[in-house]
């Protein structure tokens, strides 16, 4: 076909002709008989690199991973192109719930496999012989090998803790453990996949990742995944290396539950750690801050990677629901809406830790949504999210109360300004100025586009994606693990439109849902 | 000789096309070689390496859209983007990657961008082997390449 569309004859004695273009003369003979003709063929291979440049940048991140993949020319102007388009956000889906070698830990009592999840929702077996006191333990003799890569981990962990100054503040740690997986013993496991729905291409595709298998995803910052398992290790995982980066313990927060026989530890490894976010990118950046948000009562505490320790935040409330780095320094949230920050989270003075202080005027009260911090264009952004409860199920179990998102509204941190001062001063009894910021509504997100839930909340530039993104919107998951713990969680989630707050189906499929670990957003 | 506000544009075939200056200077190649030197204004500006059929393609596009940014109301943006529409799609793959490094060279942003869109679109969502048939461009890779790039973004393929 292309042979046809052109036939030089003399064209190719033109030197104006050759400089001009690189063009590619194919000798190609119509008849055997007579002369060659030459055809002339566009050389989309050797397009000159700034013209591939060109093209290649208008492509989404998957189509120009392709691009690359072309032929040799193309791939080296998609390795020299400065900008190359952002990896576009993946869903994190929910790991399928099944009984099978995934989901079990072994207990030494019955020498058998059981189902983790099981043991979760009944009172478990507690092994006698695994509730070893910390003197007792060099008593113990291990003969089997199974449970030397659990130990290794955990067991060694109280002695770096102790060894630190906040030895007294700290609780007694609980001396049971539960064994991780082992693929030597689980011979028959199924291979450890977890599937990730890309935004862009709007597929799914599969990967082995066996270091987040069985294990609570706490959610996502910087492209790494957080992870927290039955061994009560909290790792930080790249989701395409796979390499991993451990993190203090569940048990190194300094508010725990009081744990007993009859309450372990393990039995809240699920609803524990409310979000977890980086500071920086955590595998260039040497400084990278852990902040996290724990325990009952949702309390602050942050850890530098190496840490043996969480080190607990002084805040004025309770139950925060979001964090985030922001210029520096730590903001939260809490269930109020009353934002918080911490100045000098690393370099403070004082034993007390770090400590965190109101920064603007609060929200009307009796607001109970929920709440996110984001950096959006340079601001700083507190979205809240409004959810109605609907009644569902059968009549046989009672009605069960699901929550669904309905709405949002945004806000800006402001400084405020000399007038401002006046007319507050203005009102009566309202002492607005004592803080140095307000909230001012906002009414769109121009070319944003928010992503919430259990990730690290944040905003991306929707025409960089190339068309992957719809600007302007929220898109959404579900992170209400605290108040629908048996209920399954996952379906309340979608994209949130600002500008005619209508709300779009976002992914539906038996993985979008889980009883525990709900998807959630991945940017790389 | 061009009438005032006319310039002659030469192809390297030898084809003359007189147009109003406002469509040639589109064209931020030929607006500089206007601006620098007088003579062009006069005389005949060769456009080296674009041939008759391309040229004629150039001067169609640039005057739709020199008239449209004179008067707004008479070529609306949504007459403007049919027209773009249109012209790319009628644009056969020679044509395509001629008038694309023509644009280049001439530096007429609009069209550059407007063919780069293009051919963004007829990549998008396709395979490797499929856009190596669109093209016509040689599988360049040898099998252990091939398979390493498959190694590193195993998603994408």
């Amino acid at each position: 076909m292309l042979a046809k569309d052109f036939v030089l004859s003399n064209k190719i004695h033109s030197d104006l002709y050759v400089i001009w273009s690189e063009i590619s003369y194919l000798s190609y003979s119509t008849d055997l008989h007579t002369s060659w003709t030459y055809i002339y063929m566009a050389d989309w291979g050797n397009l000159p690199p700034d013209l591939m440049a060109q093209i290649a940048k208008r492509l989404p991140a998957h189509d120009f991973i392709v691009f690359g993949a072309v032929c040799k020319q193309w791939q080296s102007a998609s390795h020299t192109l400065k900008e190359k388009p952002p990896l576009s956000p993946w869903l994190v889906l929910a790991e399928m719930e099944k009984i099978d070698a995934d989901d079990l830990f072994f207990c030494p009592d019955c020498r058998k496999w059981d189902s983790a999840y099981y043991l979760r929702k009944e009172k478990p077996l507690v092994p006698s012989w695994l509730m070893i006191a910390e003197e007792e333990k060099e008593k113990v003799e291990f003969n089997d090998d199974i449970f030397f890569c659990f130990l290794c981990g955990l067991w060694q962990f109280p002695k770096t803790y102790s060894s630190n100054s906040k030895e007294e503040k700290s609780p007694p740690l609980p001396p049971w453990f539960v064994p991780a997986e082992d693929d030597k013993v689980v011979k028959d496991a199924a291979p450890k996949i977890r599937s990730f729905f890309n935004l862009s291409t709007l597929k799914t595709y599969d990967f082995e990742l066996p270091e987040a298998s069985g294990r609570n995803c706490l959610g996502a910052s910087y492209g790494c995944i957080f992870t927290l398992g039955y061994d009560l290790q909290i790792n930080l995982l790249h989701p395409f290396t796979r390499e991993q980066i451990p993190l203090p313990s569940m048990l190194a927060f300094t508010n725990q539950y009081n744990y007993s026989q009859d309450f372990w530890p393990q039995e809240v490894f699920d609803t524990f750690v409310r979000k977890v976010v980086l500071s920086s990118n955590p595998w260039t950046e040497k400084d990278c801050i852990v902040a996290a948000i724990y325990g009952e009562f949702r309390l602050l505490a942050f850890a530098r990677i190496g840490d043996t320790v969480w080190t607990n935040i002084q805040v004025p409330s309770r139950r925060y629901k979001d964090i985030i780095f922001y210029e520096g320094k730590l903001y939260a949230v809490d269930g109020r809406g009353n934002v918080v920050v911490c100045n000098n989270i690393v370099d403070h003075n004082g034993d007390d830790g770090p400590r965190a202080t109101a920064i603007a005027t609060p929200l009307p009260t009796g607001t109970k949504e929920n709440f996110y911090l984001v950096e959006s264009s340079g601001d700083l952004l507190l979205v809240s999210r409004v959810r109605e409860v609907i009644f569902s199920g059968d009549e046989e179990d009672g009605e069960v109360p699901d929550e669904y998102t309905v709405g949002f509204s945004v806000l800006k941190l402001d400084e405020y300004s000399s007038c401002d001062i006046h007319s507050e001063d203005g009102q009566q009894g309202s002492c607005s100025t004592a803080y140095p910021y307000k909230w001012t509504e906002v009414n769109g997100l121009g070319d944003e586009a928010l992503f919430l839930g259990r990730n690290a909340s944040l905003s991306l530039p929707a025409s960089k994606f190339n068309g992957s993104l719809k600007a302007n919107c929220i898109y959404f998951t579900d992170d209400c693990c605290d108040c629908l713990l048996d209920d399954e969680s996952g379906p309340d989630m979608g994209i949130f439109n600002m500008k005619n707050g209508t709300i779009e189906h976002l992914y539906s499929a038996d993985n979008s849902r889980h009883p525990l670990f709900p998807p959630f957003w991945l940017i790389m | 000789m061009a009438s005032k506000g006319n310039l002659t544009l030469k192809s390297c075939n030898g084809k003359e096309f007189i147009v109003e200056e406002k469509v040639a200077v589109m064209s931020t190649t030929i607006k500089n070689m206007v601006d620098v030197d007088d003579s062009f204004a006069q005389g005949v500006i060769p456009i080296i390496g674009v041939d008759g059929k391309i040229l004629a393609k150039l001067i169609e596009y640039c005057k739709e859209h020199a008239e449209a940014d004179e008067d707004e109301e008479v070529k609306s943006e949504e007459y403007l983007k049919k027209f773009d529409e249109k012209f790319v799609d009628e644009l056969n793959l020679n044509d395509l990657y001629d008038l694309l490094k023509a644009s280049n060279y001439l530096e007429i942003t609009k069209l550059l961008n407007l063919l780069c869109q293009k051919v963004a679109s007829m990549i998008k969502g396709k395979k490797p082997e499929e856009i190596r048939r669109i093209f016509n461009i040689k599988n360049d890779f040898t099998p252990e390449e091939e398979e390493e790039i498959n190694r590193q973004n195993p998603w994408a393929f």
